[in-house]
């Protein structure tokens, strides 16, 4: 049998550097706090030995689920490897080396005993041969995982089943169970049948409509005054005929082409017929010549009507324009005669500035002739201009200043502001004339057009003797004469299409019915199409499938059971010895472990029953269900001693719920497995830890973890 | 005798070991997931072809 004398352990989950432990006597004790790293040294072994196998969901172990192998703290450059020295009972050497190559990947190396090395595929199918030992069989019956305890303790009947099954080596099975659950094939199976019911429905719902539009189909039939036996493909094509007949007179009475529509064999064609005969109608009722004629003239009388509002309008207008301009000719007189006389008084006040401009220079010189005469050592009675000597000169040129130019200057300046303001007036009067005479020519060139367009409405010319609105209303009663009668001819055209538009639509009523009828036929033919039938063979194919499924699941069940049945049967009175040994519970001097099938997940059901039968697990503890999984995992470990290869077992936190008169209970348990087996046993129970060393009678190996840290991980030091 | 074949020496019919014999390798490859996958494949193909049918019916309707 195996066992490991050597592990050597470097950047594996809690350690960095490495770290080196050998096994050499048969009890070893791994003591520490939490997190010490003492069950990575375990695991350590276990990866070394199974690699990815104990990884992961399928372990059945939950913190398996992403679990880590490189230490996260170990530097880039450093490698994480696991070297186990094994023994077998020849003393023969295999040193087991696995080294991480990649998150997923590793590298196994074997050294033989006579030094040979096996790498990878070669080395996997050497150690395959010397473990003899499936993952299964190793967490089953050589490493008892402090899940396994912690599992069994739950208060749920399910998980202690799960547990219970996965202490007996059962998981695989239950794995298997649940991947065939996860599968759901039972709900998409109920999913896919539903949908088929809906669809039947919907299929049923359909005829059920069709059945009631034909019904009503061919009531409405009825009502348009179609007979019963005119309701089918002869009654169509009958009525296109007479519709076509009609309709090929029709244009030739009224001399217009006709696009002649002779195919109506089948319900297409008759389709196609309706179609295209109720766009003929359409057009003919476009194009009937009296309706064309009908047209033109409602038209025409639309222009007389205008016309005549227009002339009416401009007429009043060009008389109030032409009345305002004779008023004001009254009043201001012809442009010309106001011209003329803004002319004479500008000529006016030309010869008025002039006579001013005259006395202006004469006073002016009276003026200087006085400011000569006042001067010194003149002579002031002679004229210094004639030298005509006038007694008192100055006196009588001041008085003439006076009195004559100052006066006549003032009344002509009067006399030319007058005029200018008269001047100003005819300009006013003159630009208003323009403006009216303006207005009265536009008016008059509008008057103009408007009676060129009446000439052309009315078609002849137009004479100032001629009265244009009389002209125009004659027009326009001859006009509606005319529309009274074309109104009556194109009222009988569109009566004629009418009738064919009433065949028309007795033919649309029958093609109706024919297309429903067809329709129903189709929905009827679908449960007996091939579609159909084979939709019908896919929901048996599901069937079969889930019934395979549940035959394989309920083989699973069995399998499970049996083998379940036939390890209690093996072991149920070494698992009765070492639960009542550990436990000691005077109200059980036996345990029974009975299993059967779980009536509603089909799966394993386990039941502990004491010495009369009654059910126990009411009244186990904590610490007896801790017993009790160590019970049934020492059973496994010591059953199957002459099969399994491993001379040892590991036991990690094993005492997790026990108490102390447990634990002594326990520590003897162990002494006994100790004569066949080596123990590797991790805790952190320093009680358990003393009565290893006060108890156990073989020789032991103690390493004690001391310490962890991130930068150098396990503390170990070796006593 | 492996789970595998405990199982195999359950189920009689034919058709149906060969499915069990596609859950186990399946499992034994990728797990509890293997074997959902494997189911879930079987039943898909069926759906498909279901719907594909169904499809070509409900034009017709």
């Amino acid at each position: 049998m195996l066992i490991p004398k050597k592990v050597k352990i470097k950047g594996f989950r809690g350690f960095l550097k490495e770290k080196e432990f050998s096994f050499n006597l048969p009890m070893i004790l791994f003591f520490g706090e939490n997190h010490y790293g003492k069950s990575s040294t375990l695991n350590a072994i276990e990866w070394g030995l199974f690699g990815n196998e104990c990884i992961g969901k399928n372990t059945g172990i939950r913190e398996r689920i992403d679990w880590e192998i490189r230490n996260r703290n170990l530097p880039q450059k450093d490698e994480v490897w696991v070297e186990i020295e094994l023994e077998d009972e020849n003393k023969n050497y295999y040193c087991v080396s696995r080294k991480l190559i990649s998150k997923t990947k590793d590298e196994l190396k074997i050294i033989l005993p006579d030094k040979r090395v096996l790498r990878d595929e070669k080395a996997l199918e050497k150690l395959s041969q010397i473990i003899r030992s499936s993952f299964r069989d190793f967490i089953t019956t050589v490493y008892q995982h402090q899940e396994a305890i912690r599992a069994i303790l739950t208060q749920e009947q399910k998980d202690r089943n799960d547990a219970i099954d996965r202490l007996l080596g059962l998981s695989d099975y239950r794995n298997i169970l649940s991947g065939i659950k996860a599968a759901n094939l039972d709900g998409r199976q109920k999913a896919m049948e539903k949908d088929l019911d809906n669809f039947k429905e919907e299929i049923e719902r359909n005829v059920h409509l069709r059945e009631r539009d034909y019904s009503d189909k061919r009531e409405e039939a009825i009502q348009e005054g179609l007979k019963e036996n005119q309701l089918n493909k002869q009654g169509a094509q009958e009525i296109a005929q007479s519709a076509r007949d009609d309709l090929v007179a029709f244009s030739l009475d009224i001399g217009l082409s006709f696009k002649h529509i002779t195919n109506f064999e089948n319900l297409q064609d008759l389709d196609k017929f309706n179609y295209e005969a109720r766009h003929e109608i359409s057009d003919f009722r476009s194009k009937l010549p009296d309706a064309k004629e009908q047209n033109e003239l409602y038209q025409h009388q639309t222009r007389i009507n205008s016309l005549t509002t227009d002339y009416e309008q401009k007429s009043k207008n060009l008389k109030e324009a032409s009345q305002e301009l004779e008023k004001c000719i009254r009043i201001y007189g012809d442009t010309e005669s106001l011209q003329k006389r803004k002319t004479d008084l500008q000529d006016k006040i030309i010869g008025k500035e002039k006579e001013m401009k005259e006395l202006n220079a004469k006073g002016s010189t009276i003026s200087q002739a006085i400011d000569y005469l006042k001067l010194e050592g003149i002579n002031r009675n002679m004229c210094p201009v004639c030298g005509k000597k006038t007694p008192d000169l100055i006196k009588k040129l001041e008085e003439e200043w006076d009195q004559k130019y100052e006066q006549q200057i003032g009344k002509i300046k009067k006399e030319i502001e007058s005029m200018n303001n008269e001047v100003k007036e005819s300009i006013k009067s003159w630009r208003k004339l323009i403006t009216i005479e303006e207005n009265v020519s536009t008016i008059n060139t509008e008057y103009k057009n408007l009676i060129r367009d009446i000439e052309q409405e009315l078609k002849r010319e137009i004479t100032k003797e001629d009265d244009p609105l009389v002209l125009l209303n004659t027009l326009f009663e001859k006009n509606k004469k005319r529309l009274e009668t074309l109104e009556k001819f194109v009222q009988d055209r569109n009566g004629q299409l009418n009738k064919i538009d009433v065949k028309l639509n007795q033919l649309k009523t029958i093609i109706d019915i024919l297309k429903l009828e067809q329709k129903m036929k189709i929905v009827e033919e679908i449960s007996n199409s091939k579609e159909y039938q084979k939709i019908e063979r896919l929901k048996d194919q599901y069937s079969i499938l889930v019934d395979k499924k549940n035959q394989i699941m309920d083989a699973i069940n069995q399998a499970s059971l049996e083998e379940a049945k036939n390890k209690i049967d093996s072991a149920g009175d070494m698992i009765n010895k070492y639960f009542c040994k550990i436990a000691n519970n005077p109200a059980i001097s036996k345990i029974n472990l009975l299993v059967d099938i779980d009536k509603r997940t089909g799966k394993n059901n386990f039941e502990f029953r004491d010495q009369e039968q009654r059910e126990l697990t009411p009244i186990l503890s904590q610490g007896d269900l801790n017993a009790l999984a160590l019970s049934i995992f020492l059973s496994m470990a010591c059953m199957g001693e002459k099969d399994c290869p491993f001379g040892m077992i590991m036991l990690d936190d094993p005492s997790q719920s026990l108490g102390s008169e447990h634990k002594k209970n326990l520590i003897n348990i162990l002494d006994e497995v100790l004569k066949e087996k080596q123990i590797i046993l991790s805790t952190m129970d320093k009680e358990l830890q003393n009565l290893i060393s006060s108890k156990i009678t073989k020789a032991k190996e103690k390493y004690i973890f001391t310490d962890w840290t991130p930068e150098k991980g396990p503390e170990v030091r070796k006593e | 005798m492996n789970y595998s074949e405990e199982v195999a020496e359950r189920v009689d019919n034919k058709d149906c070991k060969e499915v069990w014999n596609e859950i186990s390798a399946a499992y034994d490859q990728d797990g509890e997931e293997g074997v959902k996958s494997v189911l879930i494949g079987k039943a898909e193909d069926i759906e498909r072809e279901y719907q594909e049918v169904c499809e070509q019916l409900k034009q017709k309707l």
